[in-house]
């Protein structure tokens, strides 16, 4: 089946089958950074925000995309231009092994766009629903609440 | 993982929606969020109907009433303005227990209703604040809807066969409500949840013991009548009563997680906090 959709900005229209997960379509179009996990949306390492909404796409079909706006890790920056919240997880040393990265910077990504400065207990929440199992969580915590202090994840790239 | 899975619909209208239900029989599935649907990506499953389209995600309080559609999601109902007052408190509790933000963004009200039967915290908070459901079925080619009090105990799963649930239908008054829950670790599915709510007057409380697979969602109209009576004055001992009373509804439901007992106790102490939470006392004294 066709489906269209916003993709990081850009209007596309893929072929999928209906049983296709909106992770593996993604992926299948080269975008890798949305990471396959747990597929039962328990992992977080799939996040995408879904009309600016953060969602698991494991537990999406690519058919229920259709018409919508995705943002994945891609959609935010670059190693040329990255986004604050990229900035900040480097900066903070808030990455080991990095499967598990993409998913809280579009956590946090979502939270900071609609609550630019964010308590400290609404980080964690946002960050709850993605285990780590190298870094831990004080650095990321500590990376998003940077970017929260100077307010400048919240804005719209 | 979906093998068969090879339609998916996008209906705009109910009758839509229950013609494809009805023309596929047991093999296609009702999508809403999709937290549950997916999670279990049923082998046999051939057809999926998405809920998106159709006009089930209206808010809107009307006179003594509150009308929650059912693809209201999870997060919504925690940020909605509707639903900032004290008598709806437990819904809200419900809603911000569940699982983490990015499924709360996807799971709705319907699914929780629809899916869970009582495995989760919604349906807890629903059936202690006498919510209603406003359903819809096909009955010999025709498309009848209808309102239905919330369903609980044995009826609770044969109630809602066939049906879709459009909304959910909440009385509004002066009252106040709270749920309280139990797991053994912050996103671990609970053991057990209490939610009581004062309403008209009257004290109406709800107990949900659940487990994998199964669940025993049921109102407690004994310990209701009891504490309602407290409302304006309590005796010094009346959490030892209310535990008494609601010891003597509660069921013990046992499986691998957790013994009857241990259940029905802990189910009781979750009853007392949520009463002392509506009374406005001291949960833990």
């Amino acid at each position: 089946m066709k489906i269209e959709l916003k993709l990081n900005g850009k209007d596309v229209a893929w072929d999928c089958a209906p049983h296709e997960f909106l992770t593996e379509a993604l992926r299948r179009h080269g975008l890798l950074g949305t990471k396959r996990g747990c597929e039962s949306g328990d992992c977080g390492a799939c996040s995408v925000l879904l009309d600016g909404e953060e969602v698991p796409s494991c537990l999406v079909l690519a058919a229920q995309a259709a018409g919508h706006e995705v943002t994945t890790i891609e959609g935010l920056g670059d190693f040329a231009g990255p986004h604050p919240l990229q900035k900040a997880f480097v900066d903070h040393t808030a990455i080991q092994c990095g499967f598990c990265t993409p998913g809280m910077v579009i956590a946090a990504k979502a939270l900071l766009d609609v609550e630019p400065r964010p308590s400290e207990h609404a980080v964690r929440e946002c960050l709850a629903g993605h285990p780590c199992r190298c870094t831990g969580y004080v650095k990321p915590i500590q990376a998003v609440l940077a970017v929260a202090a100077t307010n400048a994840g919240g804005e719209a790239r | 993982m979906y093998l068969a899975l090879e339609r998916y619909s996008r209906p705009s209208t109910v009758h839509e929606c229950l013609e494809l239900l009805h023309a596929q029989g047991g093999r296609a599935a009702l999508l809403s969020g999709g937290t549950d649907l997916h999670a279990r990506a049923d082998e046999a499953l051939t057809h999926v109907i998405d809920l998106q389209a159709l006009p089930l995600a209206e808010v809107r309080a009307s006179g003594d009433s509150l009308r929650l559609g059912a693809r209201v999601t999870l997060a919504r109902l925690r940020r909605e303005p509707a639903l900032a007052r004290p008598e709806l408190a437990a819904l809200r509790e419900a809603a911000g227990a569940y699982a983490v933000v990015a499924l709360q963004n996807r799971a709705t009200l319907g699914g929780r209703i629809m899916v869970d039967r009582g495995t989760e915290d919604v349906p807890t908070a629903l059936a202690a604040l006498g919510a209603e459901l406003a359903l819809a079925r096909r009955v010999d080619g025709q498309i009848v809807t209808e309102r239905e009090p919330y369903p609980v105990g044995q009826r609770a799963r044969a109630a809602l066969e066939g049906a879709l649930v459009c909304a959910v239908v909440l009385p509004l008054g002066t009252g106040k409500s709270a749920l309280r829950r139990f797991g053994r670790t912050a996103v671990d599915q609970p053991l057990a949840s209490v939610a009581a709510a004062s309403r008209a007057g009257a004290i109406h409380l709800a107990a949900n013991v659940q487990g994998p697979g199964a669940a025993d969602l049921r109102t407690l109209p004994r310990t209701g009548a009891l504490a309602s009576a407290w409302l304006a004055d309590r005796p010094a001992d009346w959490r030892a009563q209310a535990r008494v009373a609601l010891l003597g509804e509660l069921a013990a439901f046992e499986d691998p997680w957790a013994s009857g007992d241990y259940r029905r106790d802990l189910s009781a102490t979750l009853g007392v906090r949520a009463l002392a939470a509506v009374f406005g006392e001291p949960e833990i004294v």
